[in-house]
């Protein structure tokens, strides 16, 4: 049920005592809303930005429409566009690249799907039924291949990586990415004509070169069908017809819901958020708080709800993977615009990872125009120059497993004014380890050999100042939140987002990790709160692409 | 003349006198937001797509009392004039308006925190904003945003 903050008033009255109340419908908050509700809970899933009823016509592939950051479909910004984007207080060089909405940055995201680096935290192993539970979910597929992807592996076997075959990974290896996305079927991947990309001619991914604009293809698919596994056709739609293809009991969304406080009274705990659009504040009780509102947000939140914080560590380790990126240009077609962003990839335990990253020239200039060195930029005529044919370039981006320094925080501003909800985020990059250098000048070396490897006649390094595309550890395991996400300060909140893994997770990219830590916390809130059995490794996972779950979708009317 | 005549005329004079202030406020930021991006598009098809985008842009990321847009233009003529006393951002040449961005990206964090973001983004969210446009994709050779390819060679 998806249902405006006036209707939930109207059907509940104020201060209903849900079960559990999840903050946040991005790459985690809907993991916890789904397994809850498919275990008959009665679970409230609030989200900051708006709801999507038809992306069809909703969304575009035009990188401007919807990706530029004031005034983009996917900016990080209330619904109503006409307004400006929310706030943060960036005190630095720096670009912050999230969205608000339902399925949050899994809208823009490239659906890449590894597991941690085995070594990443204590625990790994645990963890790996609840990998699993989340990749047969999502689902996880072995990526297809396009022409960048070829001369990316290609290249990678021919500087000695070998090609890993398991999802664990043990040494230093290349391989296709295991993505969110669905592996083309039918005409998919096969042409390019409109009429031939319609479902169900064709299924899963069409190649059309534009996940980070929000993934709607193949056309006329039901919801849960769409090639890229954002939440918002996965676990979204699963939570919200768990009467349906369950046994359990549907969640209600409520769209335009930003958080503002949460507190804690006795085994009550309370959410308060502001309709963003009429700016009427509601308050609703629960037996269980999640919070996942993002790693930026979440600490915000947190602070600005003036919840406990004994150790000072809220906010506070915030990595970044301090991304990089390396461009050749080839004197060969490489198909850069077309195809999954990243369907290949190469990782170094003790370092981190490397991927074959192809977008539209819009992203693709301003990848070459960022960088921490002025006169690193790739400007005017030598920009002209290097993107004279966007289908000749091949892209690597560096994911460096940086390392937690606490000056590195999100804290709030006392800088810019407050917003409409409350004090804002100042996120604040303050240093790096000489090991996390150590580790982006290794992988950067890498990524240059594999591009000369690939043919490259010209190849830039940026140097890129930080783009926080892939933030965690702000309410950090072991510091702010428990193995099981739970808060150490105050029982029944827990945390569900990025921002409750430990660390950079040795460098491979966070969401899976994250949806299987929510999967785990989950199962740890029903035990623990309300008497029932974990079910991780004794049932078997539903996927959201089954047919059952594609007929709740349907006669839902999602 | 009397009382009603005299106000009617003032306000006049001082309308005409603050539009244009605005008019020579909106040519500053606009002559030298075109400069920024022929320095980091260098084509001028392209650059005139891309400024007004640009301002766009700009004003609607950070609202204020004063655009963002002519806050950029003042901070990058600022620097102008430390790199040729005098000039203003558009009459400098390429190794000058980069000299004056290195200027600006020396700024250390602690003291220009908001510069630092507000000028270390300004090149790259100029490049994103050309070539998403038309012309930027025809300069690359792109084909334009579609539903599909023909590009699926199989699994590894």
């Amino acid at each position: 049920m998806v249902l405006a903050t006036e209707e939930l008033d109207s059907i509940t009255g104020r201060r209903t005592v849900h079960d559990v109340i999840v903050v946040g419908a991005g790459g985690g908050g809907p993991v916890v809303a789904k397994e809850l509700a498919a275990r008959g809970l009665d679970v409230l899933l609030l989200e900051a930005g708006p709801a999507w009823r038809d992306p069809e016509q909703e969304w575009s592939h035009n990188e401007n429409t919807a990706n530029n950051p004031a005034t983009g479909i996917f900016r990080f910004g209330p619904g109503d566009r006409t307004q400006a984007p929310w706030a943060r207080d960036l005190p630095q060089n720096c670009f912050v690249w999230q969205t608000a909405g339902v399925g949050g940055s899994t809208l823009h995201y490239f659906g890449n799907s590894p597991r941690a680096m085995p070594d990443a935290f204590p625990g790994y192993r645990e963890l790996i039924p609840y990998y699993e539970w989340v990749e047969h979910t999502l689902p996880v597929q072995t990526a297809a291949m396009g022409t960048k992807e070829e001369l990316f592996l290609h290249a990678a076997t021919g500087i000695g990586l070998p090609t890993q075959t398991a999802k664990d990974i043990s040494r230093a290896a290349c391989r296709p990415q295991e993505n969110a996305i669905l592996q083309p079927g039918g005409t998919a991947g096969r042409t390019s004509k409109t009429k031939q990309l319609v479902y169900p001619r064709a299924t899963g991914c069409t190649f059309c070169g534009h996940c980070p604009q929000g993934c709607f293809l193949p056309l006329r698919a039901p919801l849960n069908l769409k090639a890229k596994r954002s939440t918002h056709v996965s676990y979204v739609p699963m939570a919200l017809t768990a009467d349906r293809w369950t046994r359990g009991r549907a969640a209600t969304l409520v769209p335009d819901a930003f958080a503002l406080k949460v507190s804690a009274a006795g085994a009550t705990r309370s959410v308060t958020w502001r309709n963003t659009r009429s700016g009427a504040l509601t308050t609703e009780d629960a037996k269980v708080v999640v919070l996942a509102a993002g790693p930026i947000e979440t600490p915000r939140l947190w602070l600005n709800s003036a919840l406990p914080n004994p150790n000072d560590q809220v906010g506070r380790g915030l990595t970044d993977h301090y991304l990089d990126l390396v461009v050749g240009r080839l004197s060969r077609y490489t198909g850069s615009s077309k195809g999954a962003t990243s369907a290949a990839r190469a990782d170094f335990p003790g370092y981190g990872s490397i991927e074959q990253v192809g977008v539209a020239p819009g992203l693709q200039a301003q990848g070459l125009t960022d960088s921490n060195e002025p006169g690193n930029r790739v400007l005017g005529t030598r920009l002209q120059r290097l993107l004279s044919d966007v289908d000749r370039l091949l892209g690597i981006a560096v994911i460096t497993d940086d390392e937690v320094l606490p000056q590195n925080r999100v804290t709030l501003s006392d800088v810019m004014t407050p917003d409409a909800h409350g004090p804002i985020a100042r996120v604040e990059i303050r240093g790096r380890t000489a090991a996390t250098l150590n580790k982006r000048e290794y992988l950067g070396t890498r990524a240059i050999q594999l591009l000369k490897a690939a043919g490259a006649r010209e190849i830039v390094r940026m140097n890129w100042a930080p783009v926080l595309l892939h933030i965690h550890s702000t309410m950090r395991m072991g510091a702010v939140v428990s193995v099981d996400w739970e808060s150490l300060a105050v029982d029944r909140v827990f945390v569900a987002d990025n921002s409750a893994l430990p660390n950079a997770l040795g460098g491979p990219n966070p969401t899976l990790t994250t949806q299987a830590f929510a999967t785990r916390t989950a199962e740890r809130i029903f035990v623990r709160y309300f008497g029932g059995d974990p079910w991780v490794g004794r049932e078997s996972p539903m996927s959201s692409i089954d047919d059952s779950v594609t007929a709740a979708v349907v006669t839902g009317g999602l | 003349m009397n009382r009603r005549e005299l106000l009617r005329r003032a306000t006049a004079v001082i309308l005409a006198t603050r539009l244009g202030w605005l008019e020579r406020a909106f040519a500053s930021t606009r002559s030298t937001l075109d400069a920024l991006v022929e320095f980091v598009v260098a084509d001028r098809r392209l650059a005139a797509a891309t400024t007004p985008r640009l301002v766009r842009t700009l004003d609607r990321f950070l609202p204020g009392s004063q655009p963002l847009s002519a806050t950029a233009a003042s901070i990058l003529d600022g620097a102008a004039a430390q790199v040729k006393p005098g000039a203003t951002f558009a009459q400098l040449n390429h190794a000058q308006k980069a000299q004056a961005f290195a200027e600006l990206e020396s700024l250390p964090d602690e003291a220009a925190g908001s510069i630092r973001f507000l000028v270390g983004n300004l090149q790259d969210l100029t490049a994103f904003l050309a070539y998403s446009t038309t012309r930027g994709w025809r300069l690359a050779r792109y084909a334009g945003a579609q539903h599909g390819h023909k590009e699926l060679k199989g699994y590894w």
